[in-house]
């Protein structure tokens, strides 16, 4: 534990804390972070073993804390138990009960939050997808051009050396040209690091098909997206080219694939960076006389499920929080200052909670088009041109990716349809007869159905609602004796209409493309107060999924009365206090965020190196 | 000639069952042993009693003469632990598994009825997601 007055503490080790440390290190800044968990493993495999060996497969599997009598991920331990819990699926699955879920709610005002994210050395970047999207200039002045949501006090030009620098730091294989038409505009004679990823067979046979359709006045075609996996081998070897494991959510069993582990060993490979693990941050110090932050005050543990073994108090001239967007409010909610809390003069801290809503649809492409998926990376390709459109001033718009892992997110697959045609029931609709199937006759009938899977992602850009909050709980606690967060979040009608045109717009792909759709809310999940993430608009049910894109909570601005940080990311309350992630966002846009929580990072890293320190 | 051993009859009925050749099944060499672990967590999930009455009736009649109650079951729970590497619990929202252990997920024969791999573990190279798989006889045998 540490006496030393520091430059800069940085709460948080996922991918905006490493980079925001790697830089001030780079630049001689005396740096500690202060992280929840623990060192990671030296082997990945230890990750990997834990995703092969759970039942249910979520994006949380292979990751501590694992606290169950069996050591079992998919048992949802009691939140109340653990040092660092965090929202999993099978939290979500049993949302209204505290002892399950993390996240505590109260059930009459709210739906689920259906996002999880992981509080682990190195973040959820261990489990994200590897979509490296940059946004468009429109997502940054959505109340100039439509009068709806809000305008960033950023513009895209902001922003555009710090993507580009951004793509070279988590080496995205991109094609410019494509991104290109969709309006993005690139540095003159910028490159991506690497050429595009190779698109799959699935990919090939929705641009053989979708031929000339155009929905809402765009023309509907797919592109390779941008990810930051390694398509050619690079030559300082620090990662090894995609094998395509087809498990990029929950884990790249060898790394082809970008995680913030890479950018913290270069951070702490300066003398001046250090980390402290095992330190849950439960709330910030303000001196009273001058409004600075003053202190970051910690819980320590041994154990998941021991108790807590000290606490301390760590100081620097500059603090800055990198924990996530629902840990950072929560950590400033705890954080008493001047009769509100830490940073909140603006009463914003926690409000506009957003997550990109998934609209998923599914379907079997014709019995002469196989599409062959469970092959290569989770997504290679998607549709970027529903982005953009006047629709924005109506309804929510939406990128759609299309999936290379068949119906597995969609319906449970293999295990679904296989159970379909073993045991005769008919949960995928594939089974409307109910065969019970052996020999030559299973293997044939289950190949015809799996080499045909198809599924349609649709990420609906959420609006911002001020009632859509973290919260502190009351009742709840960790193990620690920290309060959890409570969560009121609902969609709003700007998102739902988002979910209709989704909704029209997958039929339309579908048979444009000559295949069979099965999208159904399925029968178990009609029951609102039984399931969180059911709605039920203008006559049609709904199954809306989390993206793990959760953003708002700690919003920037250029207005102190509405706003948390400045334009700067610098707190309107405390100067030496900064936020960094998702957090800081005004609006969800409609790409996935880590390229520009990347992008935002090195931007700050850039004003705190050429501006004076405070202290 | 010999009477047949029940790990036999379990191999057997296996490959009958699940449609996958004994070669891929059940290969002579392989460092896994899955289809003695199957049958040692069969025992342990049916009992011996049930076990042996299962494998006696197949080896008198065949596959055919197990739909009945509860040999049918225990062929299909048996199918389905090979094509998922975990037992099946049914649930009014769908089937859930129960995984034997991380090699039997990986060795589930869903991934080679589908022409694919285990989520997870692949032993294929950059792009071969752009080609097609091999046929699938070389996946399931004949």
């Amino acid at each position: 534990m540490s006496t030393k007055h520091y430059d800069y503490i940085i709460v948080g080790s996922g991918i905006s804390g490493a980079i925001v440390a790697n830089e001030l290190g780079k630049a001689g800044k005396n740096v500690l972070i202060v992280e929840a968990s623990d060192e990671m493993p030296t082997y990945r495999n230890e990750f990997l073993k834990n995703f092969f060996n759970a039942n249910m497969k979520t994006p949380s599997s292979p990751y501590p804390p694992m606290i169950t009598e069996n050591n079992n991920p998919d048992d949802p331990s009691n939140p109340s138990k653990l040092n660092t819990p965090r929202p999993t699926i099978p939290g979500l699955i049993n949302w209204s009960d505290p002892s399950k879920s993390y996240l505590t709610y109260d059930k009459t005002k709210s739906r689920a939050f259906a996002s999880g994210y992981e509080r682990i050395t190195g973040g959820t970047t261990w489990h994200w997808l590897g979509t490296s999207l940059r946004f468009f200039e429109s997502d940054f002045n959505m109340n100039s051009l439509y009068g709806v949501l809000k305008d960033w006090p950023i513009n895209y030009n902001d922003l555009t050396d710090y993507y580009d620098k951004a793509e070279q730091h988590i080496i995205v294989a991109g094609n410019k040209e494509s991104q290109e038409k969709y309006g993005v505009e690139f540095n003159p004679d910028y490159e991506y690091p690497q050429p595009a990823v190779e698109l799959s067979l699935v990919d090939e046979m929705f641009n053989d098909n979708l031929g000339d359709l155009q929905i809402d006045g765009k023309d509907i075609y797919i592109s390779a997206t941008p990810q930051a996996r390694l398509t050619q081998i690079e030559q300082n070897e620090k990662r090894p080219q995609c094998a395509g494991n087809t498990s990029c959510i929950p884990l790249c069993p060898i790394q082809a694939k970008y995680d913030a582990t890479l950018t913290l060993k270069e951070a702490l490979q300066h003398d001046n960076v250090e980390i402290q693990y095992k330190s849950v941050v439960s709330s910030l110090d303000v001196d009273s006389k001058t409004d600075k932050i003053c202190g970051v005050n910690y819980v320590t543990y041994d154990e998941q499920n021991g108790p807590k073994t000290g606490e301390g108090k760590v100081t620097a001239d500059n603090y800055i929080l990198a924990a996530h967007a629902i840990e950072t409010p929560k950590i400033m909610l705890n954080s008493p200052w001047n009769g509100t809390t830490v940073a909140n003069s603006s009463n914003q801290v926690g409000a506009n909670l957003m997550d990109h809503t998934i609209y998923l649809a599914w379907g079997l492409s014709a019995k002469d088009k196989p599409v062959y998926p469970y092959r290569g990376p989770l997504s290679t390709s998607g549709i970027e041109s529903m982005r953009e459109g006047k629709f924005r001033a109506k309804r929510a718009a939406y990128r759609i990716e299309i999936g290379n892992e068949g119906w597995n997110w969609a319906a449970g697959d293999p295990q679904a349809t296989v159970g379909d045609f073993v045991f005769g029931t008919n949960f995928t609709q594939t089974n409307p007869e109910g065969k019970k199937l052996q020999g030559k006759e299973l293997v044939d009938q289950l190949n015809d159905l799996y080499i045909r899977q198809l599924r349609l992602g649709f990420l609906i850009e959420q609006s911002p609602e001020e009632e859509n909050r973290v919260t502190l709980s009351t009742t709840e606690t960790d193990n620690l004796g920290i309060p959890r967060p409570h969560i009121e979040y609902n969609l709003s009608e700007y998102t739902k209409e988002g979910f209709v045109s989704a909704k029209d717009t997958a039929s339309k792909i579908f048979a444009q493309i000559g295949a069979t759709e099965y999208t159904k809310p399925p029968a178990a999940f009609t029951d609102p107060e039984q399931n969180g993430t059911f709605f039920n608009y203008k006559g049609d049910n709904y199954q809306f999924y989390g993206a793990g894109h959760v953003v708002g909570t700690t919003v920037m601005g250029n207005d102190k009365k509405t706003s948390v940080v400045n334009e700067d990311l610098q707190s309107w309350d405390h100067d030496n206090l900064y936020i960094i992630g998702s957090s800081v966002f005004p609006t969800i846009t409609t790409a996935n965020p880590t390229l520009t929580i990347a992008a935002m990072a090195l931007r700050l890293a850039d004003k705190l190196i050429s501006t004076k320190t405070t202290n | 000639m010999q009477k047949k051993t029940n790990l036999e009859l379990f191999t057997e009925l296996s490959v009958e069952a699940t449609g996958i050749s004994k070669e891929i099944l059940a290969p002579a060499v392989s460092n896994y042993d899955l289809v003695g672990t199957y049958y040692n967590e069969s025992i342990k999930k049916f009992g011996d009693y049930f076990m042996d009455k299962l494998l006696n009736r197949y080896e008198q009649y065949g596959l055919t003469k197990l739909d009945i109650e509860p040999y049918e079951e225990m062929v299909q729970q048996i199918t389905f632990l090979w094509y998922m590497g975990a037992w099946a619990v049914e649930t009014s929202f769908g089937v859930q598994t129960r995984t034997i252990s991380a090699i039997a997920y990986q060795k589930g024969m869903s991934w080679q009825v589908m022409q694919s791999h285990p989520m997870g573990y692949s032993v294929s190279r950059y792009g071969y997601w752009a080609h097609l798989p091999g046929d699938l006889e070389a996946y399931v045998g004949n």
